[in-house]
């Protein structure tokens, strides 16, 4: 990874479900708390919403006894965010640090960036008309603070630091990692979820996608658009050499008349 | 044309077709330039800054976000403008729909062969063919016209009312708008340059912004097929 690339690992097998990363988002971040209702699978709200960046999920895992698994779920900060390319006014930036963050000053809330996500992140506001996630707290990062998330969390599951130091570590200590390598579509992403205790079981007891993509965005983007542009060049050229082909016609259309008058 | 008096022009384009086709170029004018800088915004950007600048005098916000949003508004305004004049038009065409001159001729191969053989003779060896109203291009670009069209209209109906469709819905609807801009890209040089620059062609165009009306002798020389049809009717 790039020099300055940072990471948040979430150990999987250290957390507890406490919520304590949520609130600290909200009360971070001073997004408003929302009225829930019940939800039999103990995650609340069930899914992110536009004032809710980051959830727990909480999923039993099947087996004598039955185990939980809790899962933080925020955005990924991918190193080549489809959202961010997928943004027609350029208003999410992916700062060096491989924080994705998206300007409300300037997002239209065209929700471009939500068709172009393959973990589902972005919500859109409908009264700001504007999209929100999760920040990487870079307003934090930028001043040598840790995200506020990873200052809440009681039991070091979540840890925030170099990249390639704190994978390396995790790596070197045998555990299973889903972040450091991801696919073409997303490259790598900045939170790096790790296990040894669900070892070969991480992707699929966490619903962390093997291959994320987007095949209708990447087939417009890598087929549509490029032949598109392709097809209308080589129209503009080729109208261009039948408009000098028609007039040297023309031309030698009206020799030939001229000719023929005077024999 | 009229019964006894030697016909000497022939109505080509019906006022209503006449009143589209001039509307049209507006919408689509207003469609192109805002949706340049939503497609290709390294090239055409400055079409966003141009809007948003003057309106952040009194909005305010980022320049080129406001210019980009601006720019959307405009080209669902020309969207809601475009179905306005289509409505009339469309019924006018539906109830004429046994005078269009756009149907295929036949529909065997070699009926279509020779149909490509006319392009190439007229277009690239500058020949007379023997064609009625309209050639085989010209008939395949009104029908693609048509469906990419309509294709436009139901992917920007989903982008624009999103909040009612699924998110994959969104993604098919933005490919296919995509994909339509590029016909279009690739279909509207083609029609403009055969139509304007093509000086042989300029009764056409007068025909369609003024008049309406081909002299027969164009018709005789450009469109045999259809001198006949007509001629034929008369005698």
């Amino acid at each position: 990874m790039a020099a300055g690339e940072k990471v948040i690992t979430v150990n999987v097998d250290k957390c507890i479900g406490c919520r304590a990363c949520q609130v600290a988002c909200h009360v971070w971040n001073n997004t408003p708390a929302i009225y829930t209702g019940f939800s039999p699978n103990f995650t609340n709200p069930e899914d992110l919403t536009p004032h809710t960046w980051m959830i727990m999920e909480y999923k039993e895992i099947p087996g004598d006894p039955v185990a939980w698994a809790f899962k933080k779920r925020q955005c990924m900060h991918c190193s080549n965010a489809p959202c961010a390319h997928a943004c027609p006014v350029g208003a999410i930036e992916v700062h060096p640090n491989g924080a994705v963050v998206i300007n409300d000053e300037k997002c239209i809330g065209c929700r471009y960036c939500i068709e172009a996500c393959p973990y589902d992140v972005p919500r859109f506001d409908p009264i700001k008309n504007k999209v929100y996630k999760c920040t990487f707290c870079i307003d934090r990062i930028q001043n040598g603070l840790e995200p506020a998330c990873v200052a809440a969390c009681p039991t070091g599951t979540l840890q925030f630091g170099d990249y390639d130091e704190l994978v390396g570590k995790y790596k070197s200590e045998g555990y299973e990692v889903y972040g450091d390598k991801v696919n073409d579509y997303v490259g790598h992403t900045h939170y790096v979820y790790v296990t040894k205790r669900w070892k070969g079981k991480l992707k699929e007891y966490f619903d962390l996608p093997a291959d994320p993509r987007r095949p209708v965005i990447e087939f417009n983007k890598n087929v549509v658009r490029p032949i598109g542009w392709g097809l209308t060049g080589l129209t503009l050229a080729a109208l261009a050499a039948h408009f000098v082909f028609w007039r040297a016609k023309r031309v030698e259309e009206k020799k030939e008349k001229k000719e023929g008058g005077k024999q | 044309m009229t019964g006894e008096v030697e016909m000497k022009e022939v109505e080509a384009f019906a006022e209503n077709q006449i009143w589209f086709h001039k509307h049209l170029i507006h919408f689509m004018a207003a469609f192109i330039i805002t949706g340049l800088p939503q497609i290709w915004p390294e090239w055409f950007g400055w079409i966003a800054e141009l809007l948003g600048y003057p309106l952040n005098v009194v909005i305010p916000g980022d320049p080129y976000s406001l210019g980009i949003a601006v720019a959307r508004w405009i080209h669902r305004l020309a969207a809601v403008g475009l179905t306005l004049v289509l409505i009339p038009f469309v019924l006018k065409q539906l109830a004429d729909i046994k005078k269009w001159e756009i149907w295929p001729e036949c529909w065997s191969a070699s009926c279509f062969n020779k149909g490509v053989k006319n392009l190439i003779d007229y277009y690239l060896h500058k020949k007379h063919v023997e064609v009625g109203k309209y050639n085989l291009g010209q008939k395949a670009w009104t029908w693609l016209a048509a469906i990419t069209l309509f294709a436009m209209g139901v992917s920007g109906f989903v982008m624009w009312f999103r909040g009612f469709f699924g998110e994959e819905a969104w993604r098919w609807a933005h490919m296919i708008h995509d994909a339509g801009f590029f016909v279009f890209a690739i279909m509207l040089p083609v029609h403009v340059y055969l139509a304007v620059l093509i000086p042989e062609h300029k009764p056409m165009v007068s025909a369609m912004f003024r008049t309406g009306k081909l002299p027969l002798e164009f018709v005789k020389e450009h469109h045999p097929n259809w001198y006949k049809k007509l001629t034929g009717e008369k005698q």
